[in-house]
């Protein structure tokens, strides 16, 4: 109170002087005098910590805030002297893999993109597309299952005749496991929330949701069975998920994610399959078992040691370096490796592609494709059913021996590159909107589950053998910023996400994705046009863990919902 | 009395305080208002200019590819050849030099990654212009969309065309045209130098069509019959979320509805975002991962041989941005070289120097020999070095002006 009282003072005495010197001033802020932020930046302001400007810790955060600036590296792999590693690293995420054209070859024979630029547009989140193709921008994977109930319900077994990230592009001579041309998305618009939240706020602005209806006829597969020949067949919608600032979130200790489970058992039920509330410590399958590898300071980890899962929507993965991307850069190229020696396939596939006629005859008319096998059409077929077996070793086989096709030094750089990604520095902090916004956003309950700030230890990194001996990027000792609980919960939303149990998204630097991308869309499945969609589907559903919150956001001023989203957008 | 003394003091302080503050004030104006007129100068002079110019080019080029094709591979004469090659690198260079302004458009529809694909999936090329049906469906008007949504992108944009045009450094010779082709990943296979020019045509009827889109996404008032190609095409030509160009939204800044909030921060974009990405990307991706000795094939534009131009035109493109005026030897009126004179940047000199240094140390190498042939030569690291230390100055010059 005091403080503000003496800014008062000084701004009086500002406006009197300045009318005085030139007789010709405004108090009032507008867009276009707006204060930069640049002399704030590493200073506690209003109700900011100074740390705050660094959501990555000093470690993690680039100072950069301009387009291109997820881009860029952490200050750690410039201190660690991997800049040369994470270069090379971001040319193998950025270009095109091909068939055979070094150094990105190995393309197929089926896969979902041949650029992880294309899921990642902009190093952001994928784009809401209104079709499926497999181009730049598209970061969906399409969720095929068969759903409990028979009919939409968002719980059921992946179904099996595709992989669990179907693919629908494959290299000639073979057909996709799934048609995208039959593919079809249709974007649905809410007409009453089933929690009974009105869609006008109390001040009377509107606001609107879409969610999407996703078909894919039986016509559309070539495997051998089809999923529906299994039950009846329902799909979801699952766009990329932020990869900025992954290495940190990596390096965030199991210990505190535990106290985090913890604190929250008390007031919610959490997903029994990650813990266990009675023995009030993790479930069995909450861990998760790492391959052959050691960690950062030497240890061993042999095969099978443990570790909690925290990456991916449905937290599938424990080490960022088993986690989603270094093993999309083999699955959604199948671009094998040494230690990917396999297909990302599936046998109904294989069984299919043996069986069509116009692939056999292809082979058959190419002496030196690696499925000619005898040239006869029975040696073919033998050839297709087996060498496009997820079971068989590319490697090693009976058919054709192929080589990996990428290098294990590739693989290292592409990790190095991974776990180097920064956080772009928060911005905006020094204005009066942004602060409260910070302040509504604690009082209405959201920083429960996106909890604002975790600190990191020594960041003791699993790595795997194939590249043990080498560094990567490293995290000790910062207190980061990503307004994530590390924890799943569950928004029952329409057409919701397969499982129903979905991660805490991060919220950092994602103000910037428009800048970054040139789009603004969130959630799972890119169903938000902008942060007040996406906060009211957090409230589509009274089940909803966050529905009280929502509640709370809803019957705010439109001055404290605006504050909300700049501070969301500034963070 | 002592009381009152105290009071006039703090009020003469605060008097003091303001009047310094209405000068600063009045400073901090008067760049503000210079920033304005170095967009208003940067955005027609040089990303509308820099846009139509490869427009036009590419226009051409597909004009000319069309009409080649339709003659007939057996009727060409070489200089019908070269003169396709010209309108190629005239077209690569006028991309090359947009590039230290890839933000926007460029990244935002994916048109970069989608015309400077890279590598070219060249045993995927031998398959396509194998099958009949294929080369058949690139034929004719209905060839680009073909090529547009089926070829798939590893076979698009420039790298695509230029394999057709050039081998080893060289334009490719009417002989080689009129024989199949002879590339070791066409082994097995007979393509012939016509399949081969009717691939050429349809893709660069796609790299055509992009470039209009460029150029209508930024520019309001780009030529109608760009505008109408995109209308034809159903492409998004504004920012999302708007109707507004990219440039409309880069000269509207600090008012509402532009992303960029201040005069400052659009000054600091261009510098960072543009002109700083392009050069790190030159000295630490497109030369130095090759240059590190991972592998000579991260080598782009391995078929004309044109990497170091490639790069003098990228640092080029920086030096239009800060001179103001695409083509500029000197600086304009309103530019950012003349805006950090003017306000008495102290690193201008250096970051003037750097700029010159970087394009006379890419020459020293360019006149060594093509980078496939030199790229671990002590030259390029010298390039390196330099274009890096270009890069700091750019972004030392950045924070200078968040500061204004």
């Amino acid at each position: 109170m005091k403080q503000k009282a003496i800014i008062c003072t000084s701004l009086i005495g500002i406006a009197v002087a300045v009318v005085s010197c030139d007789g010709n001033s405004s108090l009032k802020e507008s867009v276009s005098n707006r204060e930069p932020d640049a002399k704030y930046v590493g200073h506690a302001v209003g109700n900011f910590s100074a740390s705050e400007w660094f959501p990555g810790g000093e470690l993690g955060t680039t100072d950069n805030v301009t387009a291109g600036c997820y881009e860029d590296e952490t200050p750690s792999v410039t201190l660690q002297g991997l800049e040369t590693a994470f270069n090379l690293g971001e040319a193998a995420f950025e270009r095109k893999y091909t068939t055979s054209t070094a150094p990105f070859k190995g393309l197929g024979p089926a896969y979902l993109r041949s650029s992880c630029l294309d899921c990642h547009p902009g190093y952001g989140h994928g784009k809401r597309q209104s079709e499926y193709r497999s181009e730049f921008g598209n970061g969906y994977l399409l969720v095929i299952y068969h759903p409990n109930d028979g009919l939409n319900s968002d719980d059921g077994p992946y179904v099996s005749e595709v992989t669990g990230m179907p693919q629908t592009k494959a290299t000639y001579p073979f057909l996709p496991p799934v048609d995208e041309e039959q593919v079809t998305i249709q974007w649905l618009p809410v007409t009453e929330m089933e929690s009974g939240l009105p869609m006008t706020f109390p001040d009377g602005e509107e606001y609107s949701l879409i969610y999407p209806e996703v078909t894919i006829p039986e016509s559309a597969f070539n495997t051998s069975p089809t999923p529906y020949q299994s039950g009846p067949v329902a799909i979801r919608l699952e766009s990329t998920i932020g990869i900025i600032g992954s290495g940190l979130l990596d390096a965030i200790p199991q210990d505190s994610i535990r106290e985090q489970y913890r604190r929250e058992a008390r007031f919610v039920q959490l997903n029994p399959a990650f813990w266990d509330k009675e023995a009030n410590d993790f479930a069995p399958t909450a861990w998760y078992s790492l391959a052959d590898g050691q960690f950062a300071d030497g240890t061993p980890a042999p095969a099978g040691t443990k570790m909690i899962k925290r990456f991916t929507y449905a937290m599938t993965r424990a080490s960022l370096q088993d986690g989603a991307g270094a093993n999309a850069v083999w699955n959604i190229t199948n671009v094998s490796r040494s230690d990917r020696p396999s297909l990302y396939s599936t046998k109904a596939w294989a069984k299919a592609m043996s069986e069509e006629p116009q692939v056999i005859a292809a082979i058959k008319a190419d002496p030196s494709s690696p499925y000619y096998a005898d040239g006869t059409e029975e040696g073919i077929k033998d050839a297709v059913l087996n060498l496009l077996d997820p079971a068989t070793n590319q490697f090693n086989n009976s058919w054709h021996n192929f080589q990996p096709e990428m290098s294990d030094n590739q693989y290292y750089n592409f990790m190095v590159w991974h776990r180097g990604l920064s956080i772009p520095r928060a911005r905006n902090l020094n204005r009066e909107e942004v602060q409260l916004g910070k302040e509504v956003f604690n009082r209405i309950g959201c920083a429960n589950c996106h909890r604002p700030s975790w600190t990191t230890t020594d960041d003791n990194y699993w790595k795997p053998t194939v590249y043990a001996d080498k560094e990567l990027p490293r995290y000790q000792n910062q207190t980061i910023w990503p307004y994530t609980d590390m924890i799943q919960h569950r928004l029952y939303m329409k057409n919701g996400i397969h499982g129903s149990w979905c991660r805490t998204t991060p919220l950092w630097g994602r103000g910037l994705s428009l800048t970054n991308t040139g789009a603004d869309d969130r959630l799972h499945d890119c169903r938000a046009r902008n942060v007040i969609e996406a906060i009211m589907w957090h409230g589509y559903s009274k089940e909803s863990e966050g529905y009280r919150a929502t509640e709370k956001f809803y019957n705010l001023s439109k001055q404290e919902r605006d504050a909300v989203v700049e501070f969301i957008n500034s963070i | 009395m002592k009381k009152k003394l105290i009071f006039g003091l703090a009020a003469a302080a605060l008097v003091m305080t303001a009047c310094d503050k209405s000068n600063e004030e009045n400073v901090q104006n008067a760049f503000l208002s210079s920033a304005k007129e170095v967009v208003e100068q940067y955005v027609p002079n040089v990303i509308y200019s820099t846009y139509n110019d490869l427009a036009r080019e590419s226009s051409e080029l597909y004009d000319l590819l069309a009409d080649a094709s339709e003659k007939g591979v057996n009727a060409l004469q070489q200089s019908e050849i070269d003169a396709i090659c010209a309108k190629f690198l005239q077209a690569r260079q006028s991309w090359e030099e947009s590039e230290a302004f890839l933000f926007g458009a460029a990244t935002d529809f994916g048109i970069d990654p989608h015309i400077d694909t890279w590598p070219l999936d060249v045993e995927a090329l031998a398959t396509a212009l194998s099958n009949a049906e294929q080369v058949s469906a690139l034929e004719g008007e209905d060839g680009i969309a073909y090529a547009s949504a089926k070829l798939g992108a590893e076979l698009l944009g420039f790298h695509g065309i230029e394999f057709i045009l050039f081998r080893d450094g060289a334009n490719r010779t009417v002989s080689a045209l009129q024989a199949n082709e002879d590339n070791e990943a066409f082994a097995g296979k007979t393509v012939t130098g016509a399949q081969e020019l009717i691939y050429a045509t349809a893709v660069a009827g796609d790299l055509r069509d992009n470039c209009f889109r460029l150029c209508v996404a930024w520019n309001p008032d780009a030529p109608e019959a760009y505008k109408e190609r995109c209308e034809e095409l159903e492409v998004a030509v504004s920012m999302t979320g708007s109707d507004k160009t990219y440039g409309e939204n880069m000269l509207g800044a600090a008012q509402l509805g532009s992303t960029y909030a201040t005069w400052q921060e659009t000054l600091a974009s261009i510098l960072v975002a543009g002109c700083s990405n392009i050069c790190n990307e030159v000295a630490a991706v497109k030369m130095g991962n090759a240059h590190s000795g991972e592998d000579v094939n991260y080598i782009e534009s391995p078929y004309s041989k044109k990497s170091f131009q490639d790069f003098i035109d990228n640092i080029l493109s920086i030096q239009y941005t800060l001179y103001g005026k695409a083509g500029a030897k000197n600086p304009e009126k309103n530019s950012l070289i003349t805006l950090l004179n003017d306000y008495k940047y102290e690193g201008i000199n250096t970051l003037a120097h750097k700029l010159e240094v970087s394009i006379a140390a890419l020459k020293v190498c360019q006149m060594k020999g093509a980078f496939v042939d030199i790229y671990r030569d002590a030259s390029v690291q010298d390039a390196i070095d330099v274009i890096s230390e270009l890069d700091d100055e750019l972004n030392n010059a950045a924070k200078w002006i968040t500061r204004q």
